[in-house]
């Protein structure tokens, strides 16, 4: 199983769950291909909303920059993972920013998908979505249902069959993410 | 009163935000002192809030973004968070617009502008979706004569800081889901929707290229 693990967190106070993600990633490579993206650690830009991935180069962003690596990843995978601490009441705006620049996987047509507009994928392989809320007591309910009824909204638009919708503590991290794996 | 504008788009002034929120004052601007900013200007973001703390009402501009705020309105969000004690109390007035003729895509983001507005203190006064909003840049404004009535007299308002019903919120053509009759076109004669996306490929030699799979 590929899966493209996206970790959002934007600075040093969650390092202790990017640890615990990357001693985890490392024990499931044995059986799996994982692929981890740190990135605060990237050189990533912004969507800038120019819609050049739909019109003018169809499927490459005008910014040649880090994401290339994500998207080269996440084409390929069974399950997109986004891990994320929850800031302001959502997922940090670094994770936000990924999702944005997944664009250019989506084409600009719009179809009827069950009775709602949405964009037809640009590849065959639609991978599966998913979240890992970092919870540091502080999580409140309406905020993680927010980020959970976005992941299903997301899976809407890029067709994803299935989706993992989890939180976990620094503690416990590797057993939800192995088990999630495993169990997938 | 002054009256605070938070542009959301990643287009900055280039954008269907702009021109939106540009409606909503068009009759209000003589009795109002407007500030306005843009998320997009990250390096200011600082100064915009700063800005904004100074302002007696706010009104917040922009598009959903991949079933949510775009990555740069979220930045602001959380810096917005940061000063919330300057933030407290203020009023605030959400606008979402989509090019997705259907408000039930930003419904999840309208919840958020709710929650948001809790979390720093804020006076929420309601959040107004509009679709089909990309059509803004490429169609002439007579088109949407109705929309920029009901969006000045939504403008109207703010002045009385009134709090938004859900009636007022519905502005003309307000589709809540996809009219049957759009929803059969759309499943019957799909590629008539292509028309528009298809001449702009075609306009910048790339329509040839339209279905490549680049990183595949």
């Amino acid at each position: 199983m590929k899966v493209t693990i996206v970790n959002g967190s934007p600075d040093d106070k969650w390092s202790k769950f990017e640890n615990a993600l990357d001693r985890t990633a490392k024990k499931l490579s044995k059986e799996h291909d994982i692929s981890v993206f740190n990135v605060k650690d990237m050189d990533i830009s912004f969507c800038c909303g120019c819609y050049s991935c739909w019109t003018k180069t169809p499927g490459r962003c005008i910014f040649k920059d880090d994401m290339e690596k994500i998207i080269r990843s996440a084409v390929k995978s069974d399950l997109l993972l986004y891990t994320s601490p929850v800031i302001t009441g959502f997922i940090s705006a670094d994770t936000k920013k990924i999702m944005d620049r997944i664009l250019p996987c989506a084409l600009p047509f719009i179809r009827n998908f069950n009775g709602e507009c949405h964009h037809p994928s640009r590849y065959e392989n639609e991978p599966d979505l998913g979240v890992i809320l970092y919870d540091d007591g502080k999580i409140d309910e309406t905020s993680k249902g927010l980020v959970f009824d976005t992941i299903d909204r997301l899976s809407l638009n890029f067709h994803a069959d299935r989706t993992i919708k989890v939180t976990a503590t620094e503690e416990n991290l590797s057993e939800v993410l192995e088990n999630e794996i495993r169990n997938y | 009163m002054k009256l605070g504008i938070i542009n959301g788009s990643p287009r900055g002034k280039k954008s269907n935000s702009n021109t939106i929120s540009d409606w909503i004052t068009e009759d209000i601007k003589k009795y109002v002192d407007i500030k306005k900013v843009f998320a997009k200007d990250i390096k200011n973001h600082k100064k915009s809030i700063e800005d904004m703390c100074n302002c007696d009402y706010i009104l917040m501009v922009f598009p959903l973004y991949t079933d949510a705020m775009s990555g740069y309105t979220k930045l602001f969000f959380e810096n917005m968070e940061r000063a919330r004690d300057s933030f407290a109390g203020n009023p605030i007035l959400f606008i979402i617009h989509s090019g997705f003729p259907e408000a039930a895509h930003s419904r999840l983001l309208e919840r958020y502008c709710k929650h948001f507005s809790s979390i720093v203190g804020m006076d929420y006064k309601g959040c107004i979706i509009l679709g089909g909003s990309e059509a803004i840049m490429h169609a002439p404004h007579q088109y949407f004569k109705k929309k920029i009535e009901a969006l000045g007299s939504l403008g109207r308002k703010i002045l009385t800081e009134e709090t938004f019903s859900k009636e007022d919120v519905k502005l003309p053509g307000h589709k809540e889901t996809l009219p049957l009759l759009t929803s059969f076109f759309l499943k019957t004669f799909p590629s008539l929707n292509d028309i528009f996306w298809n001449s702009q490929l075609k306009k910048n030699n790339a329509f040839e290229q339209r279905y490549a799979r680049p990183y595949e």
